[in-house]
């Protein structure tokens, strides 16, 4: 596994994730207070997610939280969300804590 | 007569076995049995009856029914009427609508909450049995959660859904958190001797905050903080103490990110106890009575 380079919309941001974290867990340590930090469980949907660029492997997700049509147009939930490449995302809801 | 307890909720769980592991391994409920379609039916060790737990497969996370237990099958003659009386589209369910469970009914609260009552169930006892007990048995596993206590209904009108549970199935209510102007965010009510078997706070409509099991004391709220962290279950808030209810409290995820708490303490309300009003500008020290401010995903994250 490689450490692929997350860059998040439209802050301009970029940080490094570690072989096997999640998308959400990356910006938990490394960018923190961008993402709310939910359920970390594909349940709440608290974290989605626009992947504009890159690729993702995607686990089990609530339907009532990201719907199979949102996950064809690159949604998905940063807590399920596991690098494949480097990435651009944008995130659908921001924090309003600081601290995630 | 009346409402006895909460006796029941039942959950749509993303990965069902994921969810049998760990509501066994980690919360300590034991299974008793599966239906024809699929659901497992759970309870904890100090419940008398057959199961207070029902856990289902789906793609869509959230709670399928909460289950109120009435004292006498007369009382749902009683509540069925009250409730056609006021409006409410009841539904009669023949008795084994869940294993165990004699006749029911069903409705929904404002918010789109399913509710039923029901007043009997099989009995299997408790796992220390009824004569000469021991306080607790051997075989207990991880948090050795010995009962479910209560939940957090969300409704984007909470006055409504409050209305309901005062004024037709006759719950008192214990505390309220209001805004400056008056208005209802959330109001903690009970049938038991406890601060609260529902509660219903401002949220999106027909999900839920929380459910919870109930621990002895102060002592297991810590123990079970070190069996979630040895076991990477994501902890929301806690361990802490809420002002609310005064409630030994942690919260956290189950598999599917239904939020459950582990709850102790609190004190003995009355049906003639004066209601306690918490202002919005104090839930900080409402919810964590330590810290005194609330993180953000425990205001923003429903099932």
């Amino acid at each position: 596994m490689s450490n692929w380079k997350i860059r998040i919309e439209p802050d301009g941001i970029e940080v490094e994730s570690w072989p096997g974290e999640s998308v959400l867990a990356t910006l938990r340590r490394a960018a923190p207070g961008i993402l709310i930090v939910g359920c970390r469980r594909g349940g709440c949907g608290i974290c989605k997610i626009k992947v504009v660029s890159g690729k993702a492997t995607l686990g089990l997700c609530s339907a009532a939280e990201l719907t199979a049509e949102e996950r064809e147009q690159g949604m998905a939930l940063a807590c399920k969300a596991y690098p494949e490449s480097d990435l651009v995302i944008e995130p659908v809801r921001r924090a309003k804590q600081k601290l995630a | 007569m009346g409402i006895i307890r909460a006796g029941g909720i039942k959950i749509r769980c993303l990965d069902l076995q994921a969810s049998v592991d760990y509501y066994t391994k980690i919360i300590g409920f034991k299974v008793v049995g599966q239906d024809k379609d699929g659901n497992v039916y759970l309870k904890g060790w100090d419940e008398f009856d057959h199961h207070s737990l029902t856990l289902m497969q789906s793609d869509k996370i959230g709670m399928e029914h909460v289950a109120f237990k009435v004292e006498t099958p007369d009382d749902l003659v009683f509540f069925r009427n009250k409730l056609e009386g006021a409006g409410v589209k009841v539904t009669k369910l023949a008795a084994g609508s869940e294993m165990g469970m004699g006749e029911a009914l069903l409705f929904q609260t404002p918010a789109g909450h399913n509710v039923k009552l029901y007043a009997e169930m099989e009995q299997v006892g408790i796992d220390v049995g009824t004569t000469n007990p021991h306080p607790w048995p051997d075989d207990i596993q991880g948090i050795g959660a010995p009962i479910f206590d209560h939940l957090l209904l969300a409704a984007q009108d909470p006055q409504k859904t409050v209305d309901l549970f005062q004024h037709l199935l006759g719950f008192w209510m214990a505390e309220r958190l209001i805004t400056k102007n008056g208005d209802l965010i959330a109001a903690w009510l009970f049938r038991t001797n406890t601060p609260h078997d529902v509660a219903v706070i401002a949220g999106p409509d027909g999900k839920i905050h929380h459910f919870a099991f109930q621990l002895e004391d102060w002592y297991q709220v810590g123990r079970a903080a070190d069996i979630l962290a040895k076991n990477g279950v994501p902890i929301d808030a806690g361990p802490t103490r809420h002002g609310i209810t005064r409630g030994l409290t942690i919260y956290f995820f189950d598999p599917s990110g239904i939020r459950n708490e582990v709850y102790a303490g609190g004190y003995m309300p009355y049906p003639d106890s004066p209601v306690i009003t918490w202002t919005e500008d104090q839930l900080g020290p409402g919810i964590n009575f330590f810290s005194g401010s609330v993180n953000e995903s425990f205001t923003t994250v429903f099932a």
